[in-house]
C-alpha cells in the first residue's frame, strides 16, 4: 500500500506551478505538460522534503523532471523505502 | 562560529553601492544558516524616493538583502556568489521598516543542488519580525 499522499503532491506541483490542483492530472508530465523547469523542480523537491519528511538525493532531480504526476508519487514510494 | 565585517562581505560579495545590503555577519554555518545585519539609515540613497515626507525601507531592498546573505551562505560552501541569482520570491512583509532601524536577516537553506538553492528567511528588528519566507536562487 502507498504511503504517499497523491493529492498533497498534486497541491505542491499545483502551489509551485501557481496552478489549480485539479489542472494538474496524473499524466501531467511535469516539463511538457506544466512548464516545470530544474528551478521549481528543485522547488517542488525543497517542499515535498520539508512537509513529506522524505529526504530526495539531488541526483533525483532529472528523473522528476522527466516524470508525470504518477512517476513521481512511484519515484517517492521507491525513496521511502 | 564564523563572522565577517564589512571588508570581508565585499570580498564575498560582487554588490557595491549603493545596491550592497548587508553591513555585517555575526553568524554562518557555510551552506546552512545565516545571521547577518543590515542598519537603515535615513540617508540612504532610496528615501529620496520612497516616500517624500513619509520613509519607508522598500521591501524590495530588503528581499535583496534576503538574497545576499544567502548568496555568502552558499558562496562560503564552495559555490560562487556572483552566480547564484534570485529566481522566486514568496516574502511576506508584516511591518514598515524605517530609519534607525537594524535588520537582523537569518537565512537557513533548505535544499542546495548544482542548479540552485530553496531558502527560508526571517528578517527581525529587534525582536519584532518584519518581513519572513522563501526564496529560490538559480545558478548562473
Amino acid at each position: 500500500m502507498s504511503g504517499i499522499d497523491k493529492e498533497h503532491i498534486r497541491r505542491i506541483v499545483a502551489r509551485v506551478t501557481e496552478m489549480d490542483p485539479e489542472e494538474i492530472l496524473d499524466e501531467s508530465h511535469l516539463v511538457d505538460d506544466l512548464g516545470i523547469d530544474s528551478i521549481m523542480a528543485l522547488e517542488i523537491l525543497a517542499l515535498i522534503e520539508k512537509e513529506l519528511k522524505i529526504g530526495i538525493p539531488e541526483e533525483k532531480l532529472d528523473s522528476v523532471k522527466s516524470a508525470n504526476l504518477n512517476g513521481l508519487v512511484q519515484l517517492l514510494e521507491e525513496l521511502q523505502v | 562560529m564564523i563572522a565577517m565585517d564589512f571588508e570581508e562581505i565585499k570580498r564575498s560579495l560582487p554588490h557595491r553601492f549603493p545596491f550592497l545590503m548587508i553591513d555585517r555577519i555575526h553568524f554562518l554555518d557555510p551552506g546552512k544558516r545565516v545571521v547577518a545585519s543590515k542598519n537603515i539609515s535615513g540617508n540612504d540613497i532610496v528615501f529620496l524616493g520612497h516616500f517624500p515626507g513619509k520613509s519607508i525601507y522598500p521591501g524590495v531592498m530588503i528581499t535583496e538583502a534576503i538574497a545576499q546573505a544567502a548568496g555568502i551562505v552558499l558562496k562560503e560552501r564552495g559555490g560562487k556568489a556572483a552566480e547564484m541569482m534570485l529566481a522566486h520570491s514568496d516574502i511576506r512583509f508584516l511591518r514598515p521598516v524605517i530609519p534607525g532601524d537594524r535588520l537582523t536577516i537569518e537565512v537557513r537553506t533548505e535544499k542546495v543542488a548544482r542548479a540552485g538553492a530553496v531558502v527560508a528567511a526571517r528578517v527581525k528588528v529587534l525582536d519584532k519580525l518584519v518581513a519572513k519566507g522563501r526564496m529560490v536562487l538559480k545558478t548562473a
